[in-house]
């Protein structure tokens, strides 16, 4: 840096005219690098649209704060593969802090929660970016249910059901993502499956219960794999979210939005409650 | 600085045995550095079969990955163990990759994986010096048959061989409608 002035000072006093421009040139794209890397990797505000998210966020533009250092965290604090206890997931952070008796005081404001809006980008479509909201995380079991209303799709991007008369995503093949997309991982949470005698593969088939016509009125089960979340959008008829393209992988997560600058200012609390 | 390497290029050293031998083969002493591209990604960047792409794991937000895509969105493609599935139709907006080493964990393992994860697409190996050049785009071209005898030796064409049915657009975009 010190360097760099001295450089710009001698440019400045060598040749008048020409330097200042460069000058000026050079700090205003040092200046607009510096702010994109600030947006990119601490936050910054962010303008989002769309129906998907009322009445949360309004279908006009709204400005709001997204926050992209939490889920950056979450990466570098995210449980190793390399680790040398493997099967217990413990990050290296994780277990120093474990060691030194600070496990978990008040340093989780950063983990993504269930109930955090969050900018994801669309893994159906890589330019798009999409706003919703975390409903599962990884471990979780989501019921899809099939009488609710549904969104109407996207024009001729994913084949329709043959079979099926009524177009509910969990109990007809018409969504080829959903049906394959969750088959990701060796499934280390014990789940029992609806079948007694299928023995605890690595690969547990998802969904749970298959789908038959005679279970159009059964919910689906979901068992979200290691790694990925569920989103929803609160306007859940005119959301295209994880009932369409199942769940999303975290590191698809872009950041976390925290509150609102404009129409209506306000932070974004939890919403959800545990049912019992 | 720190702005051309992220969005432009970069140059970094790849570890692992997943893609022998067209990288970090045996008898080499040392990793492979290789330059990272990342102008060519992105919703605008034309992604073709063959490709080496390193992408952050689905699974784990822990480090790239680096594998090659084999199959684009709308092929259907056979898998290998321990995929559940005999054959895939790649959904809208993902790609199936695969390691060219038998033993790598790729989409055998974790499915197809969204086009917005792929990170950079690898373009030259810097070092070591005697494999200086362009990474050689293997050209996996569909097979309208199946049921072709898989030799372990041959890796391209049993690829191609397992790519049952896909369209043959080489300069294929994410926008393309199917």
């Amino acid at each position: 840096m010190q360097s760099l002035r001295a450089y710009l000072n001698t440019l400045r006093t060598s040749h008048p005219r020409s330097s200042k421009l460069t000058l000026r040139a050079v700090v205003a794209l040092q200046t607009l690098c510096a702010v994109h890397l600030f947006f990119e990797y601490v936050g910054g505000p962010r303008i989002v649209s769309g129906p998907s998210m009322l009445p949360t966020l309004g279908p006009g533009y709204e400005y709001v704060i997204e926050d992209t250092l939490s889920p950056r965290l979450a990466t570098l604090f995210a449980p190793s593969p390399y680790s040398p206890r493997r099967g217990q997931g413990q990050g290296i952070m994780k277990s120093f802090m474990a060691m030194l008796g600070v496990d978990g005081m008040g340093m989780e404001g950063w983990k993504l929660k269930r109930g955090d809006i969050v900018v994801v980008r669309s893994p159906v479509d890589p330019r798009m970016v999409i706003c919703k909201r975390v409903l599962g995380l990884e471990g979780d079991i989501v019921a899809l249910d099939p009488l609710a209303p549904q969104t109407p799709r996207p024009q001729g991007s994913i084949p329709e059901s043959p079979s099926s008369g009524i177009e509910s995503i969990p109990s007809s093949p018409a969504s080829p993502i959903l049906q394959f997309v969750p088959r990701r991982f060796q499934n280390i949470f014990s789940v029992t499956p609806s079948s007694p005698s299928s023995p605890s593969s690595t690969l547990a088939p998802m969904p749970m219960q298959s789908p038959s016509p005679s279970s159009l009125t059964q919910p689906t089960h979901i068992l979200i794999p290691p790694g990925h979340i569920w989103l929803t959008g609160d306007n859940t008829s005119m959301s295209r979210d994880s009932r369409l393209y199942g769940p999303v992988s975290v590191a698809l997560v872009r950041g976390v939005v925290r509150a609102r600058i404009w129409p209506n200012p306000c932070i974004f609390e939890d919403p959800m409650t545990w049912i019992d | 600085g720190i702005v051309f390497v992220d969005h432009f290029y970069s140059i970094r050293v790849v570890s692992g045995s997943s893609m022998q031998p067209t990288l970090n083969p045996i008898d080499s002493r040392w990793r492979d550095f290789v330059l990272f591209d990342k102008l060519s990604i992105g919703g605008y960047g034309v992604y073709r079969r063959g490709d080496i792409v390193s992408f952050k794991s689905p699974n784990n937000a822990g480090p790239l990955l680096v594998k090659r895509i084999v199959a684009l969105e709308g092929d259907v493609i056979q898998t290998m163990p321990p995929y559940p599935d005999k054959e895939v139709t790649i959904p809208t907006g993902h790609v199936w990759v695969e390691g060219d080493d038998w033993r790598s964990r790729d989409s055998n393992h974790f499915g197809p994986i969204p086009l917005a994860l792929i990170d950079a697409k690898l373009s030259w190996i810097l070092w070591p010096l005697s494999r200086l050049g362009p990474i050689d785009r293997v050209n996996i071209r569909p097979s309208q048959t199946s049921g072709q005898a898989w030799r372990p030796a041959d890796i391209w064409k049993s690829k191609s061989a397992r790519l049952k049915i896909g369209h043959l657009k080489d300069n294929w975009r994410p926008n393309d409608a199917q």
